[in-house]
């Protein structure tokens, strides 16, 4: 029986929550657990790292026919490191605070397994519309993970959002969130977090089912 | 033709004009982007030489200017200032030699020094007056200290502290200074980075006050 | 001494007060794949250090050779083939991310063949992480650093080589330590939406905050190295 293909839209929808490269694939931890001590590094983040993958996924789905199976990794990760490249200059031309605030996290979107894999699974077997949407909507599953961490440490942590101060100065803050052991908590209680509410949801659609039979 | 298509140029191909379009690409941005890249990396010191030397209060309010070695402190209210800012030869990681341009006299220098903080390396730019004989201000460029204890030494409370002080003795800070006329106050909890921040601004200023004193009185009088 | 008492304080910074897991976070996807069985953990860790010396040694020689700017080698074919060159005009600095991944991925392929060639025990024993590390960020990242410091002109082989290897130090001690805790939570009760990486994110974070009791050790020894 032949798989139908995904339409662009399927794809779309499947990088935001069921495919969700971090909460559900636990894909590209080390910019989520490094760069989340704020938003705004948070965001510039998931800005390179759209660019890298929406690039990537395009050229190597225009390609796709010419690939030997043997060189494919290859390919991928020329192609990766060479728009890392692009995006790591240009942020330091024209952000270069927040290209030196992001520092080594930057080149290591190359080692993000999170592109590669987009790469292997899907942009290398379809067309590029397909390829587009899918990194797209990746993209934005990523934004959605590295903006409730950040979200979660910049207010616990900091007082702010988004460099906005939300509670007054005098209020305590707890540091812990913005130094690395807080990441790993936050990162390990949202996660904990999704699978309960993943559960529930999924209790829930099966109740009816189960007082019928 | 079956010979072709299994030789390694028939299966790497495609790596090959990849490597050679992706190598055109990067050509095309480092040219076009490194000078800019350039100018940030040189901008981060020289926008700070001015505060360091002329002090804080005149930069309320001003925009600074930079062209090549030309700093140009447009305050809020009275004249713009134009700095020349030339780099020396030193032992320190940088010196550099700060002048006004239109009466041409020299204004004071600016060195950079960096060791080990608390957590990582910490690396400053000290002010010196012209004869060396005070510091004119202390900003932190690179430090990874503690959030909230040591990266106190940022913050502006902190380092008015050395704004002012002679030279003539090293800078001593906490316990140690029950003795000296210009105690540096320690941050709370944080000793060990203020004391690495007197150390840097200590090793510093005795490196850079011999090179200066070596130096010909002739180059003092260059515009 | 100066450079023993300079080795002495990258390798305990690497090792210990900025150990590459719990303070960069790089290198977690094995952190969390690899690290259910303390023997698995402690062959993931060696394999790790191994890799990430040549990997370090290789990235070294290119960036002092030929990436950083002003480099000896392109600069001198450059100049032999342009006589009016500029001396140091050369500067290749845009290619060293595609060099370096590429040195890594070659060190890895070194790595594995030798090992299956001279060590076939340990080639069963670890050669099944081997392809795994090509997209461990620990190995790029400590790359990266000396590249930084290679760069500024403060670093040499030695000093790269004492990070890299003292990096991999680090790394094997986190996973070994989180494996050996691991093995211990699998008695306990975890609550059901907690279990499996949510729990490992937690005591990682713990452990994490362990590891920051060693931060200001390096100013201590220095202390003690420089009176």
């Amino acid at each position: 029986m032949p798989v139908p293909e995904p339409t662009p839209l399927e794809r779309f929808l499947n990088g935001i929550l069921p495919e969700n490269p971090v909460y559900r694939q636990l894909l590209g931890l080390c910019p989520t657990l490094a760069v989340t001590a704020a938003m705004k590094p948070a965001m510039t983040m998931v800005g390179a790292t759209a660019f890298v993958l929406i690039c990537a996924n395009l050229i190597t789905s225009l390609i796709r026919h010419l690939l030997k199976p043997h060189l494919r990794i290859l390919v991928f990760t020329l192609t990766i490191a060479t728009f890392v490249t692009i995006a790591d200059r240009t942020l330091a031309a024209f952000a270069y605070p927040m290209s030196k605030l992001l520092g080594p996290y930057v080149p290591l979107i190359i080692v993000n397994c999170m592109i590669i894999s987009r790469c292997e699974v899907c942009s290398s077997k379809q067309s590029p519309k397909t390829a587009l949407a899918d990194a797209v909507g990746v993209s934005l599953g990523f934004l959605l993970a590295l903006a409730s961490v950040a979200t979660v440490r910049e207010i616990l942590g900091n007082g702010s959002w988004f460099g906005i101060q939300l509670v007054p100065e005098s209020f305590p803050t707890l540091i812990l969130m913005i130094l690395p052991p807080g990441a790993f908590l936050a990162l390990g209680s949202l996660l904990g977090l999704a699978t309960w509410l993943g559960h529930r949801r999924k209790a829930r659609a099966s109740e009816p089912h189960a007082g019928s039979a | 033709m079956s010979r072709l298509r299994d030789s390694y140029l028939g299966q790497g191909w495609l790596i090959l004009l990849l490597a050679g379009a992706f190598g055109a690409l990067l050509a095309a941005v480092h040219l076009k982007l490194s000078p800019r890249i350039e100018d940030n990396i040189q901008a981060e010191i020289t926008r700070e030489i001015p505060g360091l030397l002329l002090g804080a209060e005149v930069l309320e309010g001003a925009s600074i200017k930079i062209e090549g070695d030309l700093v140009t402190v447009e305050p809020a209210v009275g004249e713009p200032r134009v700095l020349t800012i030339v780099e020396q030869p030193s032992e320190a990681s940088a010196l550099y030699r700060v002048a006004e341009r239109d009466p041409g006299h020299l204004l004071g220098w600016v060195a950079r020094g960096q060791d080990h903080g608390y957590a990582d390396v910490i690396e400053l730019l000290v002010g010196l007056t012209a004869d060396t004989g005070r510091i004119t201000g202390i900003y932190v460029l690179n430090q990874k200290e503690t959030p909230a204890l040591g990266d106190g030494i940022v913050r502006s409370d902190f380092r008015r502290h050395f704004v002012g002080i002679p030279t003539d003795r090293p800078l001593v800070v906490g316990a140690d200074a029950a003795q000296s006329r210009y105690p540096i106050q320690a941050l709370t909890g944080a000793t060990v980075s203020s004391r690495s921040v007197c150390k840097i601004v200590n090793d510093t200023v005795a490196l850079v006050k011999v090179e200066i004193a070596e130096e010909p009185e002739g180059s003092n009088a260059r515009p | 001494m100066e450079l023993f008492a300079d080795l002495l304080l990258i390798a305990i910074g690497a090792a210990l007060v900025n150990n590459f897991v719990l303070t960069y976070f790089v290198g977690l996807c094995p952190f969390l794949g690899v690290s259910r069985r303390l023997d698995t953990a402690f062959g993931m860790g060696c394999a790790v250090t191994f890799v990430i010396s040549v990997a370090a040694l290789l990235s070294w020689t290119m960036t002092e050779f030929v990436l950083r700017p002003g480099a000896p080698l392109p600069n001198w074919v450059w100049s032999s083939l342009n006589p009016a060159a500029e001396a140091g005009a050369v500067d290749l600095s845009v290619l060293s991310y595609i060099v370096y991944i590429f040195v890594i991925a070659s060190s890895v392929q070194l790595v594995e063949m030798y090992v299956r060639k001279f060590f076939p025990p340990l080639y069963k024993s670890f050669g099944v992480f081997l392809p795994l590390i090509t997209t461990n960020c620990a190995i790029l990242f400590a790359c990266l650093e000396i590249m930084k410091h290679v760069v500024a002109r403060d670093w040499g082989l030695a000093e790269s080589l004492t990070l890299a290897i003292f990096g991999g130090v680090g790394f094997t001690i986190a996973i070994v330590l989180m494996a050996g805790i691991r093995e211990e939570l699998e008695l306990c009760e975890v609550p059901e939406s907690l279990r499996g990486a949510a729990i490992t994110m937690i005591v990682a974070g713990i452990l994490a905050l362990a590891f920051m009791g060693f931060s200001g050790i390096g100013a201590n020894v220095e202390k003690l190295l420089n009176p």
